[in-house]
């Protein structure tokens, strides 16, 4: 075999091996974007509004508690939710309106809206008020690295996630994915790679053919305290309960709602 | 000549007659010198924390169809510290402006009115001013510095100290979370407004914030002294118009809020320290006029117990008067005599109400005025500062004098009026 040939053999197997490589990372790639997808998939309920009771309790490292109960109606479809406040006395009749890009706080007392900020803490809980959207993961974020790891019982997929633009809380998150395409932790980090929020959804339930986390624990990283030798952090636990399909009136998805229900 | 050594002879021989009217004079004087000397002192100590705070004697800010920024910042610094004659610091300064920073450590949190990325070095002597209670500045004045100043208020309030990795999270011009671990290097004294500020390095800021590296958001221009603020921010904002758009001349905080909001391209703003502190300032004016008016009632309180009292001294030395008229005094050296006598009474006594008053200060001076949040504007390390300025003491010194001459004068002339033959054949 001449050398010519020897040498055009080895760049057709050079290159074929990078073709493979190329393929298998595109596969990757497709994989994961596809994953996201998935993910968004299960818990969105594009063709139905989705209802639900929300329970939130916020407690301090070492102290007090404070709970909310609110109800949430949503509108996938459309990109929008109503949040109205049940408890605290204090609070009740209070109502969070989103309608696309817009969001207002109702403030029954002084009978007036508020535009607001999805990045803006709900209630002042762990949760953040774009936290109520629906799941967007394949639309705001894109894949920077991914790797298998066992969380608990589940076999998860873990994704490292970069924002695509700026209208996110987190410009960078790590998800876990367990087998079902189900999101089992979030771990949301600020610009400065400094871990800020960890979530952990343990439980969901089916709504209709779709997934709705039943319970959600959410800390804050940033404010902890050391306790007997333990560090412990502020902790908001979410539990969500009374789900519903049933189709609500367009006129509900208004501020002339908030004002009147909260008469 | 011999008026006033006469003048002088007869004060130290009535000086017993003249207790009471010296008395009166002394506390006067030493009202008046610590109430100018403490009002003068809480408004520099006032105006030493608002430069810090405000960006020095004329703060330079640009905006940006609702955005705030100087693009070109550093070219604006080497404009005003070649073309600004009286400036003894121009610096680049970036701010944090909104409401949602806050500190966090062992799970307290206080939330933060303003958060300074200053240029330590450029800024070394402005910020030694800063009262340090624990600490130094020296970590800050490094590049790249992790490390932030705290005040005594967050101190106390997180239970941190110089050493500690408190955490401060914040938000990033495009609105995303973002946090940091900094290192507190240093605590200064400070309550109030001043007190719920954090000072930490400019690249620190710009990191944290997504600026971009020697970004600015403002410019803090320091004057060496001896003019207005309003006049030397005119000065700025004239060497920044050969290159920038500029703002017109602003009064107050208001004014310049309301042009700033019509939006536009590229525009600085420069606000004077003293329109900064316009509202405050009011209330500093509103409060020196009151002192002032109890003052003159006070006086004029004195001046007619003064009056009184001299007409007495004068009916008991008719005879002396008398006497001197007698062997040819006129009538113009009595009234010159009397007037010299009392001039000489409100020098004397003005001396020891100096003293008395500055006795007053260091007393007052002394009391720990720290529990009153409000205070905090006004002292330093929670306690008053006693600050007489030339311009206050003369002010006062006129204002006795002039008292003391009015009460004197009605007096002064009768007894210039005396007549010899009767002042001698009165008993």
């Amino acid at each position: 075999m001449n050398k010519a040939r020897l040498a055009s053999l080895l760049l057709l197997a050079l290159s074929c091996a990078a073709g493979a490589g190329s393929l298998a990372a595109q596969s990757e790639t497709l994989d994961t974007a596809a994953l996201l997808r998935k993910v968004d998939a299960l818990v969105s309920f594009e063709d139905r509004d989705l209802a639900a009771r929300y329970r939130i309790e916020k407690r301090e490292p070492g102290g007090a508690s404070q709970l909310t109960t609110a109800t949430m109606f949503r509108r996938d479809r459309t990109d929008q939710y109503l949040i109205l406040i049940l408890e605290p006395a204090a609070d009740k009749g209070k109502g969070y309106l989103r309608v696309g890009d817009n969001l207002w706080l109702y403030d029954p007392v002084g009978k007036s809206f508020t535009f607001t900020s999805a990045k803006d803490r709900f209630q002042n809980s762990g949760i953040r008020n774009s936290d109520f959207n629906r799941s967007n993961f394949s639309g705001d974020y894109r894949v920077s690295g991914s790797r298998r790891e066992k969380l608990g019982k589940f076999d998860c997929q873990v994704l490292d996630l970069e924002a695509l633009h700026e209208r996110v809380s987190f410009p960078k998150c790590r998800i876990w994915v367990s087998e079902e395409g189900l999101v089992r932790k979030v771990e949301d980090y600020g610009l400065s790679g400094q871990l800020m929020r960890t979530t952990g959804i343990p439980s969901y339930q089916k709504v209709g053919e779709r997934w709705l986390p039943q319970s959600m624990v959410l800390v804050d990283n940033l404010v902890s305290r050391k306790i007997n030798g333990v560090v412990e952090y502020q902790r908001t636990t979410v539990t969500i309960s009374e789900p519903s399909l049933a189709a609500q009136p367009d006129t509900l998805f208004t501020k002339e709602y908030l004002e009147k229900v909260s008469r | 000549m011999t008026v006033l050594r006469l003048a002088l002879r007869s004060l130290s021989r009535n000086a017993p007659r003249y207790v009471f009217i010296g008395t009166a004079i002394v506390l006067a004087f030493a009202l008046i010198t610590t109430i100018s000397a403490l009002s003068d002192g809480a408004m520099a100590e006032l105006r030493a924390k608002s430069y810090r705070y405000f960006s020095g004697t004329a703060s330079v800010t640009g905006y940006e169809n609702g955005r705030i920024g100087i693009p070109r910042a550093d070219e604006a610094v080497a404009m005003l510290a070649a073309g600004l004659p009286g400036a003894s610091t121009v610096s680049k300064r970036s701010l944090y402006y909104r409401d949602d920073a806050l500190l966090a450590f062992n799970g307290e949190i206080v939330r933060q009115r303003r958060i300074v990325g200053a240029d330590f070095r450029a800024e070394a002597e402005e910020l030694r001013g800063l009262s340090l209670r624990a600490g130094s500045l020296a970590p800050l004045e490094a590049a790249g510095s992790r490390s932030i100043l705290v005040s005594t208020v967050v101190s106390e309030a997180l239970g941190c100290a110089v050493g500690d990795a408190v955490e401060l999270r914040l938000s990033t011009d495009s609105g995303q979370d973002n946090a940091a671990t900094l290192i507190v290097a240093g605590v200064f004294d400070e309550g109030s407004l001043f007190g719920y500020v954090s000072y930490l390095g400019l690249d620190t800021m710009n990191e944290l914030t997504g600026r971009s590296p020697g970004y600015a958001t403002d410019i803090a221009v320091y004057a060496k002294g001896g003019e207005s603020s309003f006049a030397f921010a005119e000065r700025v904002r004239q060497v920044l118009s050969a290159k920038f758009a500029v703002y017109e001349a602003f009064r107050d905080k208001a004014e310049r809020d309301v042009a700033v909001a019509r939006g536009g391209g590229l525009r600085l703003a420069v606000l004077a320290i003293d329109a900064q502190l316009a509202q405050i300032g009011d209330l500093m004016k509103a409060v020196l006029i009151v002192s002032r008016s109890v003052l003159a009632v006070f006086s004029l309180i004195v001046m007619v117990g003064i009056m009184n009292t001299y007409r007495i001294l004068i009916d008991q030395r008719s005879k002396e008067i008398g006497t001197m008229r007698a062997i040819g005094m006129q009538s113009r050296s009595v009234l010159a005599m009397i007037m010299a006598e009392a001039g000489g009474l409100v020098l004397a006594s003005c001396a020891c109400g100096l003293a008395v008053g500055a006795g007053i200060l260091a007393i007052v001076s002394g009391l720990d005025l720290s529990r009153y949040p409000a205070a905090g504007f006004f002292t330093a390390g929670g306690r008053l500062v006693a600050a007489l300025r030339p311009g206050s003491f003369l002010v006062n010194l006129g204002m006795i004098a002039g008292a003391v001459g009015l009460a004197a004068f009605g007096p002064a002339r009768k007894a210039a009026r005396i007549q010899p033959a009767e002042a001698l054949r009165s008993s």
